[in-house]
């Protein structure tokens, strides 16, 4: 079979574990080729790497910390050299915050950490990534914003900030390269079962059992999305089927953002 | 067969022609049943006609502002593919509706068209959109569900009004298994939309404005409309609710 995305050549960041993970599996699935962003699970990115369906050549693994501008671009054109050219480029690294704080305890620290991660590294990689796209065939970004981009957490000024940042991002590329055919769309999940989230479920009152059900349950539909269903999402934004949707930041929340 | 959605059984309100037709003909490519309704009984057969070379296809007349109509359709829908899971609504009615001088009626018409068949279609289908367990509704809004456009208060107070009825019933649906999403399309050109240009003194003008009034310079295409109402009744959309998603080549982005 064929799949949405058959010969295109994709560059997903953050691909080692979680949502990315999910993304990389979706995409293989698909039918495309894939660099696999990592910086820390580099060893399983590998591994995957192997593992997974190739009908249009080898996964490659591009490892690097986006905190570090130097290895950011060199990341970019490894993703480029490596697969000979990009038709899409997810940006899905990130962290979760570690510690919830109102602003005013918010260190500077850690609102660099969050704004480097998910807004800068994302700008630094598509100005690199573009030229290369715009060669692509119908090329599309997406990003994975958080409907923390969309509303105010409580206690997450950082990282709430950061996702909105991205998701404005998104829009900016969309407008300025629309007549271009390079699409840029965002995706934002709710909260998804993820290892990211069961360990802070595990801070929460009760535990992890508990904390999972108390997060399952401000979801109108009463659970959290699996990882698979952000990713079949990414996987049809970034193919020739969303050929007219660009710009658009589509929650998949299971109807959070509504209420 | 395969397809994303063997098995699913859809009810298309507006489903004789133009998005509507599009959408259907997507999703009984993807293996999905398919029962039409709109106004016009030789436009509906001959589009379940066509419909056929991919599976099962049926229709009946109504007109989706009267309740007993929908009724009607719905029952006979259920009658031919044994339930349903999936309902699209492609209704509408536009035309220009300055502040200044539209007579009430023209936009009590309007407003009527924009939102009696969504909010019909829900109600007389929801016993069986519960019942499937797995289903979900699309309702096409526009791109003026979410800006505003002169000289078309009526239409822009319709589409927006879609919207918002498709948040409130995303929730009253939410735990019951039932997704309720708007798609909210730019200009496409259908037999509908062609026809209201031709209406303009100037219609090859206006026709090429349309086109390039979004910031991906060209009209959206059917196919495409049919690619996204395809995803959104899929089980791959099981965690998209209550969204109203553009797909307007970035219009409304700007």
């Amino acid at each position: 079979m064929s799949g949405i995305l058959a010969g295109k050549r994709a560059y997903v960041t953050g691909g080692s574990s979680g949502i990315g993970a999910a993304i990389v599996k979706s995409f293989a699935a698909e039918g495309a080729r894939v660099a696999i962003g990592a910086s820390r699970h580099a060893d399983e990115a590998r591994a995957m790497a192997k593992s997974l369906p190739s009908t249009s050549g080898s996964h490659i693994v591009v490892q690097a910390d986006f905190y570090d501008q130097q290895q950011t671009e060199r990341a970019a054109d490894e993703v480029i050299a490596g697969l000979g050219g990009l038709d899409i480029f997810v940006h899905s690294a990130g962290i979760d915050v570690t510690q919830t704080a109102p602003t005013h305890q918010t260190s500077d620290e850690l609102w660099d950490r969050m704004m480097t991660l998910h807004l800068t590294a994302a700008f630094r990689l598509s100005k690199r990534l573009i030229p290369a796209l715009l060669e692509g065939k119908n090329p599309s970004i997406v990003f994975i914003g958080s409907v923390c981009g969309l509303v105010a957490w409580e206690g997450d000024v950082a990282y709430n900030v950061a996702k909105a940042g991205l998701q404005h991002l998104a829009r900016c590329i969309a407008s300025d390269y629309a007549k271009t055919g390079l699409r840029a769309n965002v995706i934002a999940p709710g909260v998804i079962d993820t290892p990211l989230t069961r360990n802070y479920a595990s801070g929460m009152p009760g535990g992890e059992a508990e904390g999972l059900k108390v997060l399952a349950n401000m979801h109108p539909v009463g659970r959290y999305a699996k990882p698979i269903e952000i990713a079949e999402a990414t996987a049809f934004l970034a193919s020739d089927k969303a050929s007219f949707i660009t710009g658009v930041v589509l929650p998949i929340d299971g109807g959070l953002t509504m209420v | 067969m395969g397809g994303r959605l063997a098995g699913k059984k859809a009810l298309i309100y507006g489903g004789g022609t133009g998005i509507g037709l599009a959408c259907a003909e997507a999703m009984a490519r993807d293996g999905a049943a398919i029962f039409l309704t709109g106004r016009r009984e030789g436009v509906l057969r001959d589009a379940a006609q066509g419909l056929k070379a991919h599976g099962k296809a049926d229709f009946a007349t109504g007109d989706a502002t009267v309740a007993g109509d929908v009724q009607r359709v719905t029952d006979a829908a259920v009658r031919f593919m044994g339930g349903i899971d999936t309902i699209l609504v492609s209704a509408g009615a536009g035309g220009r509706t300055p502040i200044f001088n539209t007579p009430v009626e023209e936009f009590r018409r309007i407003i009527d068209h924009s939102l009696l068949p969504a909010f019909l279609a829900m109600r007389y289908g929801a016993g069986h959109l519960m019942a499937a367990g797995k289903a979900s509704v699309i309702v096409i809004s526009s791109m003026y569900g979410l800006v505003g456009q002169k000289e078309r208060a009526g239409y822009c107070a319709g589409k927006h009004g879609v919207i918002g009825l498709v948040k409130s019933a995303a929730l009253d649906f939410a735990d019951k298994g039932v997704r309720v999403n708007a798609m909210c399309p730019g200009f496409v050109e259908t037999p509908l939309s062609l026809e209201v240009v031709k209406q303009e003194p100037n219609p090859e003008e206006v026709l090429q404005a349309k086109r390039l009034m979004h910031a991906i310079p060209r009209a959206g295409r059917l196919d495409e409309m049919g690619d996204l109402a395809v995803y959104l009744a899929s089980d791959s959309a099981a965690f998209i609710t209550g969204q109203a998603i553009a797909i307007d080549g970035g219009y409304s982005t700007r």
